[in-house]
């Protein structure tokens, strides 16, 4: 492979610098290609548009398993973070969750010198305004001052930017969020090229001035210091802030209640469908009219700023509404508001025009990642920017892409929902959405994906050696009890009232010879064997599926006994196997049958 | 099931009962249903290409073989995959006889069909998505039903009641799931009442689940219809009671006490319920061996009966050991019957019927009879129906489960649901709830088909207040 170097030829271009294109052209220059990443603000890489935070329920899932491939998200955070806690601890390890607070502005700062870093990649500030396609493979992007760059890749990053509009109050702009250009022409040429877009919306909270905010009274929440870090390759994090806990009331619903008028979402004004599991505070009121109180916790968003968020106040009603019903809450009697909260509307395309490589159908080569695919969130934005990355790398080496399986990543749950099932709201990692969930815990992303990371080349031989180290000391300590005193240890470990902590004193010799974190991986692994095995079960039952490849050339119209629906379903998204067949939203299983009627097993 | 032939075959039978009628029905489907009929039916005064969909054509049928015309016929042919089992098909009502009847099948088989299977035709219907699952095991009830409660029963499963009552099992379920899911994928938020409404909906929903797990022992019930034992001392008059029920000299009667020694068995409607009959041979002490084991299974078949009759001669009142211990165990279900009304000579029969009250513990009042002259039949009968109701007066919601493939998916359904509902009272971790709901609601599933990832989100952002 000859890599092209000059200043307007490249291997892969990347369009943004959001958390989906800092890992995609990462990915792609550290697998050794000559990339460009191309965005509108160099000021803004890696900019977080909403939460000053990284992690929480199923996304620090995912910021491991990034870390595990390779990725830089993980280390960003632990560097830059203020504050960092652990979600769920009670609720079973699966289901436990890292979250960190960042200071925005060095999180940034942290990513401009990571792309910096990379002698193979080739930083812009510009616009793209479309795509140049040649016989049904693209070939690179024009520019908005005319200049043409070619590529045997593209990815598309450009998150909330495509036709972007802004809405406070029934007042609205165009903008890619609140003080960023909206990239108004590349839709078109995205339609030109046949792709079709929907829109979405979705919303953020006015910033506050810290300086006006009473925190005396309010519930102080810590950080936790034995918080594992992120990545692998970091060995401590510092907590250096707290955040705090008020409540609404009902004053600040009848304040909500009575400028309902004013705002987009009630007027109709605003056409694109937002998250439900991010409402804003209006919705939440109108919706839930008996729930007495919102709970808002209150962030900072950097050591160098006073600027609070506050969490649970996403809200697009006009400027002094928001100032009203915010004086009513505790502790924001005076506040004054810096930055006023907004919705955003955005278009998007429709993912199921995608292949698991996160490469479009239609157009060779073109791949997309992050918001653009009808996905909020940074992490679900990184964990699709570093696949588009090493697979756009891949493509151009010869090789076969990188697709992670539903049982082995949330991020392989991640893709495989958007292409299976498409999105009509702004999709969110759950851990509900992996019907896997005690396979794919955080303790275990280095053991589950490292060895990927290694294969594709991205992975560091830093972060491999801590996890061939790890997976030494993890097999020798399961020996270990399996075969001392006859595996007493491990028998009685099994029940559910027991945990190594217990037994500790007994074994204590032995188990010094053991990291922490491998004893606590160990003993999760001894307790949840039973239930692990039993989804290995059904993975290997529904693997077979994966074998029944449905032919390319399939008419789904003509099988009898499918309904109209089915076959328009199928006819979009065009399983390739019964397996993705069936996990098709509105294919049921008697239409799975008569698929499977019509595949020869490979 | 091999792939391949069930996308080739056509299949073929005949559908109205064996044996000699009017006219008789054929019927064939699958994908060469119009090119086997234009060999076989010539319409009258049309071209075969003539011939309409889901229109009645007269015409004869053609043997190939002899190239002679076997027999007149009416004919329609239904394309799919707008019929019964979603493929084309065809019917011929020919003239009823049994050899014609079935030569016509053979030419329909020597022109590339083959015989279906049992209840093949239904299972097409499912396997294109016609029907559920649950429906085709309706029809098949309902071809079996026996009694107007089995009918219904099966009716309203095929109408889609119970399916219904499955789909409110499993939005409960859902329910309860998204209550986990919610704890576990919102931990920042408060919810209110959350534990304490995931206790009351999973015991709400247990009990429906069991409900319905009992609904099949009454179905069962109903379809093998009510045993009824007719059982008393010997020379009491029970054969000579089963004769008039049915009308018809079934036992021996005779005035030789121990004239019956194996029981008898007969079927009979009691007012459109299928009803067993038996009569017994008399309790007594004996020495007789084969007697002896009469009386034996006499005692067997009262265990096992619905019901009991037991007669008395009016005019011999004798205590009875046996019968406390039979009563103890009946109860409620056993008619005392006081016989050969025709030869009381005494002057009241409210004396014998106190007498018999204080000496047992009835808890029916007796019924005087007369097999001789009929006399006190009908309240006979009519004290039996009341009790068959009173058994039945569970299933008065006529909504059941009729196989027992259900039955046992919603058994096991009911124990995950328990083993979810102990975990989450013991504070178990919420992981592994979820995952004993998820199967539950797999397990139901499989009665009826498809809950995905996106039903538990749904309802998760309708109930519960999240938001960041
Ligand atoms: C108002 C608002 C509210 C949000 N609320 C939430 C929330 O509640 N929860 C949540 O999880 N997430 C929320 N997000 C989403 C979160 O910010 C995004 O999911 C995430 O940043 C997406 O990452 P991305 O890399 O796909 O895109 P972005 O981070 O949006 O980055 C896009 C990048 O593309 C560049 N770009 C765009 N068009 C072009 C072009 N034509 N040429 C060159 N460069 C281009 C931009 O300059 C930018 O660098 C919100 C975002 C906004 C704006
Ligand atoms: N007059 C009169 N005679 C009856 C009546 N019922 C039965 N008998 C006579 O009573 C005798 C016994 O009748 P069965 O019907 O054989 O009595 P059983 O109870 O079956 O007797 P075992 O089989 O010996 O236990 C026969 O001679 C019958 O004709 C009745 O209602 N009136
Ligand atoms: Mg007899």
């Amino acid at each position: 492979m000859e890599t092209k170097n000059s200043t307007n030829s490249f291997d892969v271009i990347v369009v943004g610098a959001g958390h989906a294109g800092i890992e995609a052209s990462l990915a792609a220059a550290r697998m050794g290609l000559s990339a460009a990443v191309i965005t509108i603000n160099l000021d803004n890489i890696g900019q977080m548009s909403c939460n000053p935070a990284i992690g929480g329920l199923a996304k620090g899932h995912l910021v491991r398993e990034i870390d595990a491939l390779g990725g830089e998200m993980g280390k960003a955070i632990d560097k830059t973070g203020i504050q960092f806690r652990t979600l769920n601890t009670k609720k079973g390890p699966a289901v436990r969750s890292s979250r960190a607070q960042a200071d925005m502005f060095k999180y940034k700062t942290y990513m401009k010198s990571a792309l910096e870093s990379d002698q193979n990649l080739t930083i812009i500030q510009s616009m793209v305004d479309s795509l140049t396609v040649k016989n049904g493979k693209v070939s690179g992007v024009v520019l908005w001052t005319g200049e043409e760059l070619s590529a045997d890749a593209v990815i598309l990053t450009t998150g909330t930017f495509l036709r972007g509009l802004v809405h406070i109050g029934l007042f609205n702009y165009k903008a890619g969020r609140a003080g960023d250009f909206a990239s108004n022409k590349l839709s078109l040429s995205l339609i030109e090229n046949g792709l079709e877009l929907g829109r979405l919306k979705t919303g953020t909270t006015p910033r506050l001035d810290g300086r006006t905010i009473d925190f005396s009274e309010l519930e102080e929440q810590k950080g936790e210091d034995d918080f594992i870090p992120f990545s692998i390759a970091d060995k401590k994090i510092n907590n250096e802030i707290s955040c705090y806990i008020t409540y609404t009331n009902k004053n600040t619903h009848d304040a909500i209640l009575k400028d309902l008028d004013k705002s987009p979402l009630y007027c109709g004004v605003i056409k694109g469908i937002g998250p439900r599991y991010c409402p804003s505070i209006e919705d939440k009121v109108v919706r839930f009219k008996d729930k007495e109180r919102h709970q808002i916790f209150l962030e900072r968003e950097s050591l160098d700023s006073v600027e609070y968020y506050p969490n649970g106040l996403s809200t697009s009603l006009p400027l002094d509404t928001q100032l009203n019903f915010l004086r009513s809450i505790k502790g924001l009697e005076n506040v004054k508001i810096m930055r006023p909260g907004y919705a955003i509307e955005y278009d998007y395309v429709l993912p199921t025009q995608l292949n698991h490589s996160l490469e479009t159908k239609k157009i060779e080569g073109l791949f997309l990642a992050g918001q653009i695919n009808g996905t909020s969130g940074y992490e679900e934005a990184a964990a699709q920017g570093i696949i588009a990355g090493i697979n756009a790398a891949l493509k151009i080496k010869g090789e076969k892409p990188l697709i992670l399986r539903r049982d082995e990543a949330y991020i392989g749950v991640l893709i495989d929902d958007l292409i299976t099932l498409g999105t009509s709201e702004p999709y969110r990692m759950f851990t509900s959405r992996a019907e896997y969930r005690l396979l794919l815990r955080e303790d275990n992303a280095d053991f589950r994906l490292c060895e990927f990371g290694k294969k594709t080349g991205l992975l560091d031989d830093e972060r491999y050696a801590i996890y061939k180290e790890r997976l030494d000391g993890f097999n020798k300590l399961i020996s270990f009890l399996k075969t001392y005193e006859k595996g007493k240890y491990y028998d009685l470990l099994k029940r559910p009232d027991v945990d190594l902590e217990s037994i500790a004193n007994e074994l204590n010799e032995e188990l010094n010879k053991f990291d922490k974190d491998i004893i606590s991986r160990v003993e999760l692994f001894v307790k949840y064997e039973g239930y692990i095995s039993r989804q290995n079960e059904e993975i290997n039952r529904l693997k077979k599926y994966d074998d029944f490849k449905i032919e390319d050339d399939m008419d789904f119209n003509f099988i009898p006994g499918l309904s109209i629906e089915v076959v328009e379903k199928l006819n979009k998204i065009r399983p390739k196997t019964i397996s993705e067949a069936s996990r098709i939203s509105g294919i049921t299983p008697a239409a799975v049958s008569i698929l499977l009627m019509r595949c020869r097993k490979e | 099931m091999s792939s391949l032939t069930y996308e080739i075959d056509t299949i073929c039978a005949i559908s109205s009962p064996a044996g000699e009628g009017a006219i008789s029905i054929i019927r064939a489907s699958g994908k060469d249903c119009l090119h086997i009929l234009q060999k076989i039916f010539k319409p009258y005064r049309k071209d075969f290409s003539d011939i309409k969909p889901r229109f009645l054509y007269t015409g004869r049928i053609f043997d190939l073989q002899t190239e002679s015309f076997v027999d007149e016929a009416v004919c329609v042919f239904i394309k799919g995959p707008n019929s019964y089992t979603g493929e084309d098909m065809f019917e011929i009502y020919p003239h009823g006889g049994v050899f014609n009847t079935k030569y016509i099948l053979e030419i329909i088989l020597k022109s590339g069909a083959r015989l279906a299977y049992n209840g093949e035709f239904t299972k097409r219907a499912y396997l294109n998505n016609k029907i559920s699952l649950i429906k085709a095991e309706s029809i098949l009830e309902i071809i079996k039903a026996n009694s107007l409660k089995t009918l219904v029963i099966a009716n309203n499963e095929l109408s889609g009641l119970l399916e219904k009552k499955i789909e409110k099992i499993k939005e409960d379920y859902i329910y309860m799931l998204a209550s986990v899911e919610a704890l576990i994928d919102f931990p920042e938020e408060e919810f209110e009442n959350l534990n304490a409404d995931f206790i009351k909906k999973s015991e709400e929903t247990a009990g429906l689940i069991g409900g319905l797990i009992e609904s099949y022992e009454n179905y069962e019930l109903n379809k093998r219809g009510f045993s009824v034992v007719i059982a008393g001392a010997p020379n009491v008059g029970k054969s000579s009671i089963l004769n008039r029920l049915l009308d018809k000299k079934r036992a021996i009667v005779s005035d030789t006490p121990g004239t019956t020694r194996d029981y008898i068995e007969e079927n009979l409607f009691l007012s459109n319920k299928p009803v067993k009959i038996i009569d017994t041979a008399g309790l007594r002490e004996t020495d007789n061996k084969i007697e002896h084991e009469g009386i034996k299974s006499s005692h067997d078949q009262i265990k096992n009966a619905d019901a009991v009759l037991y007669v008395f001669d009016v005019n011999d009142l004798s205590e009875n050991e046996i019968l406390t211990d039979i009563l103890e165990e009946k109860k409620d279900n056993l008619i005392p019957v006081i016989n050969k009304l025709d030869t009381f000579n005494g002057k009241d029969l409210s004396i014998i019927e106190k007498k018999l009250m204080r000496t047992f513990e009835f808890a029916n009042g007796p019924i005087f009879i007369s097999a001789k002259t009929g006399d006190g039949f009908d309240f006979m009968k009519k004290a039996l129906h009341d009790i068959i109701l009173k058994i039945e007066g569970s299933v008065m919601d006529d909504v059941g489960i009729t196989t027992v493939r259900q039955k046992n998916l919603l058994v096991k359904s009911l124990e995950l649901l328990n083993n979810a509902k102990d975990k989450f009272k013991e504070g178990r971790p919420l992981e592994l709830i979820s995952i004993d709901l998820r199967d539950g609601i797999n397990v139901l599933d499989e009665i009826v088909g498809g809950v995905t990832g996106e039903d538990v989100l749904d309802m998760l952002f309708k109930e519960f207040c999240i938001g960041k």
